[in-house]
């Protein structure tokens, strides 16, 4: 314990030597801009703006990464509630009750209330992260190519159940992320394979390519398709902002609720943040005293979604940073930053880069506090920065996309990588094909193929070697049993769909 | 969509479907039945998943040429092999639900009205898609001649034009604005190699 504080002070002072802390207030302020924009979410801001990571060291990077991710959290709360616009679909039960609150004239009350439970939530996050990171590693450490193999099994097929897509279609998504994973040289043999003779496919497909690809110029071309500008947001004063006592007061449980809990989902592969949302949502109607206030306003129906988003975000950097193994998206894309610095987060990340992982946890809990003022006292001349014409957004969106595909390897090819992920990316859209998996499925394709392969050289044709290992035996059963119970899994989707229907149908009196 | 109403189904034996005045549900299974012969083409969802899976078949048949090793000695063809049939069957099967779910033959439309709810703008708007793709290509074929400067600006010009519409001057200074803020940015202050040409010589 004592250990750990002593670290997180050196973490401190690493992050105050000045260029994390820019690398975090670009990362929130960026990450609370697309979380409010409606359509743009955390994972093509992150996408997008991996190039400029390159200029960083590798806490930089990272910080940055992670700040896009909670700020987005933060930030999806703000068109939410002032025009029933969710930023992205983490923020989307937010927006039944906190809409509702605006039309009550309560819209500065419900913004202070968003920014408060998602600070109070992250901040529980990163403490959970911290605490929580050296007994998991310890444990960690002993992991081998089974328990690997394992858990990216885990990763894959429950994030397939998760989804909200169909079974097959996840399956497509998975297995064209594993097959574009294994273009180029195998890490294991050094052969190289499904290079068509060509030289420029050698390396293989560049993550940063295929990543903003997928998601940066993907989203561009779902967005050039739309007319319509981004509608104005009502603006809030200063002195609206502060709840009243008795909004507090029924705050403050739903987000010491909605924190554990949201962290808890960011543990489980899939949309953690979006499902820790609707979970915790019908956690507080079910307990709640005012059931007949929710949809119309309650203050619960905001603060517990907004305090479970930001559990989820941290939660979801705990199996990336300590298993190296991302269950999210985002996560995805935070492995990404790790990667393009050359470093591989896992079991050994706090014992071999201290630096880096202290740095990264004294950097969140700073990036917390400017996301509180950032969404706060500052909201205003925040939601100003939102008008910004989207034909110019989509405009630097290309630009960074190709500047961000050119420069890890100096190459056209690249760029060219990404303009086909990008359509890609964009048919996916079209027919509801999970392109969360298809990443997932390509960040961990290379650590899936050799856990495997070593898995079956060590166990040499005899199954009982899974059977003396009992952590890799208990992922494996955990993924079958979920695999095996879709029914409870349906249930829980089923509702989830009910709430969005619910949204949308019934329009401002609804919201069940 | 087009069809003839009056021609009914030779394929399907729809039990909703058997009372002439059956509402509106009947009409549009027939209206469906009408279309079921092209569904292929009528569907962009069956078209692509289909192209997946035959990516997903060549995609194996080429890893089935690398060795495979065996369950006891897996070789460097091992996983793709798996990889691919992954890809085969689960394709195989969306196509396969695709079709069973019955309401394939209006998925075209589906995806149109979602377009028209979401943004009010009808779905022919896909020829911007088409353009902005041919207009970064520009950058793969050009940048190393032109530079980053003139290819971004001129990329960023067509989508800036594209998508707002906005008269042509004004769609060039923003195009090479961008241009210019991403050069200066990247090339300048964080010392990124970005390609070369006559306006990055005048800097």
């Amino acid at each position: 314990m004592t250990e750990t504080l002593g670290n997180v002070a050196d973490g401190f002072a690493f992050v105050f030597s000045g260029g994390p802390l820019l690398a975090a207030f670009i990362g929130v302020f960026v990450g609370s801009l697309v979380g409010a924009l409606p359509g743009i979410g955390p994972i093509p801001a992150m996408a997008v703006l991996l190039p400029l990571s390159f200029a960083m060291d590798v806490t930089s990077a990272v910080l940055m990464l992670a700040g896009i991710y909670f700020g987005a959290m933060f930030g999806n709360s703000t068109a939410s509630i002032l025009m029933r616009v969710p930023g992205d679909a983490a923020g989307v039960v937010t927006s039944i009750d906190g809409h509702e609150m605006t039309k009550n004239g309560r819209a500065g009350a419900a913004l202070a209330i968003a920014a408060i439970a998602s600070f109070a939530a992250g901040t529980f996050a990163v403490v959970a992260l911290m605490l929580a990171a050296p007994p998991i590693s310890a444990f960690a450490i002993r992991f081998s190519a089974p328990e690997f193999f394992a858990l990216t099994l885990f990763a894959i097929l429950v994030l397939s159940r998760l989804s909200g897509a169909s079974f097959a279609k996840t399956m497509v998504s998975v297995a064209l992320g594993l097959a574009l994973a294994t273009i180029g040289l195998d890490q294991l043999t050094g052969n190289i394979r499904f290079t068509f003779g060509q030289f420029v496919f050698a390396q293989g497909l560049h993550l940063t390519a295929v990543a903003v690809g997928l998601f940066g110029i993907a989203e561009v071309l779902l967005l050039a398709e739309r007319r319509g500008r981004v509608p104005d947001l009502p603006s809030v004063k200063l002195r609206d902002l502060p709840p009243t006592k008795q909004e507090f007061r029924r705050a403050v449980p739903a987000i010491l609720r909605g924190g554990p809990l949201g962290f808890c989902f960011g543990l489980i592969p899939g949309p953690a943040a979006v499902m820790a949302t609707y979970a915790i949502y019908s956690l507080e109607k079910m307990i709640s005293k005012h059931k007949d206030q929710f949809g119309k306003g309650a203050v619960e129906g905001v603060a517990g979604p907004e305090a479970a988003n930001n559990g989820a975000s941290g939660g979801a950097m705990v199996p990336v940073l300590l298993l190296g193994i991302p269950f999210t998206a985002p996560a995805a894309m935070l492995l990404a930053g790790f990667i393009i610095h050359g470093i591989t987060p896992g079991p050994f990340l706090i014992r071999d880069e201290p630096e880096l992982f202290w740095g990264l946890i004294a950097g969140l809990y700073i990036a917390n506090f400017m996301l509180l003022i950032l969404n706060g006292p500052l909201v205003t001349i925040f939601t100003t920065m939102l008008r910004i014409p989207r034909d110019i957004l989509l405009a630097a969106v290309i630009a960074l996309a190709i500047v961000g595909a050119y420069v890890p390897r100096n190459s056209v090819f690249d760029v060219a990588v990404l303009i086909v992920m990008g359509l890609l990316g964009y048919i996916m859209a079209k027919l509801e094909l999970p392109r969360t998996a298809l990443i997932l499925a390509f960040v961990i394709g290379g650590l899936m193929e050799s856990s495997l392969v070593q898995t079956l050289t060590l166990a040499n044709g005899n199954p009982a070697y899974i059977f003396d290992r009992p952590i890799a035996l208990t992922i494996l059963i955990v993924t079958v049993l979920v695999l095996l119970a879709p029914g409870v899994l349906n249930l829980f989707r089923r509702g989830e769909s009910r709430f969005f229907r619910t949204q949308e149908e019934l329009g401002p009196e609804g919201g069940d | 969509m087009t069809s003839n109403q009056e021609n009914p189904s030779p394929y399907r034996s729809s039990s909703s479907s058997q009372g002439p005045e059956n509402d509106e549900s009947a009409r549009e299974d027939r209206l469906s039945e009408a279309t079921d012969g092209r569904r292929w083409f009528r569907s962009p969802t069956l078209l692509a998943l289909t192209v997946i899976l035959g990516l997903g078949t060549l995609y194996l048949i080429l890893a089935l040429r690398l060795p495979f090793g065996s369950l006891h000695k897996p070789q460097f063809g091992f996983f793709p092999t798996l990889v691919g049939s992954v890809l085969i069957v689960s394709s195989a099967v969306a196509i396969l639900q695709q079709l069973l779910s019955g309401n394939i033959d209006s998925d075209a439309e589906e995806t149109d009205s979602e377009a028209e709810e979401s943004s009010e703008e009808p779905a022919n708007s896909r020829w911007k898609v088409t353009v902005i793709l041919v207009a970064m290509f520009v950058y793969v074929l050009m940048a190393d001649i032109m530079g980053h400067i003139l290819t971004v600006a001129l990329v960023t010009a067509v989508a800036i034009k594209v998508a707002g519409g906005r008269p042509w001057w004004q769609t060039l200074i923003y195009g090479l604005v961008i241009a210019l803020i991403t050069y200066l940015v990247f090339a300048w202050a964080l010392n990124m190699p970005l390609p070369d040409g006559p306006a990055e010589s005048l800097l």
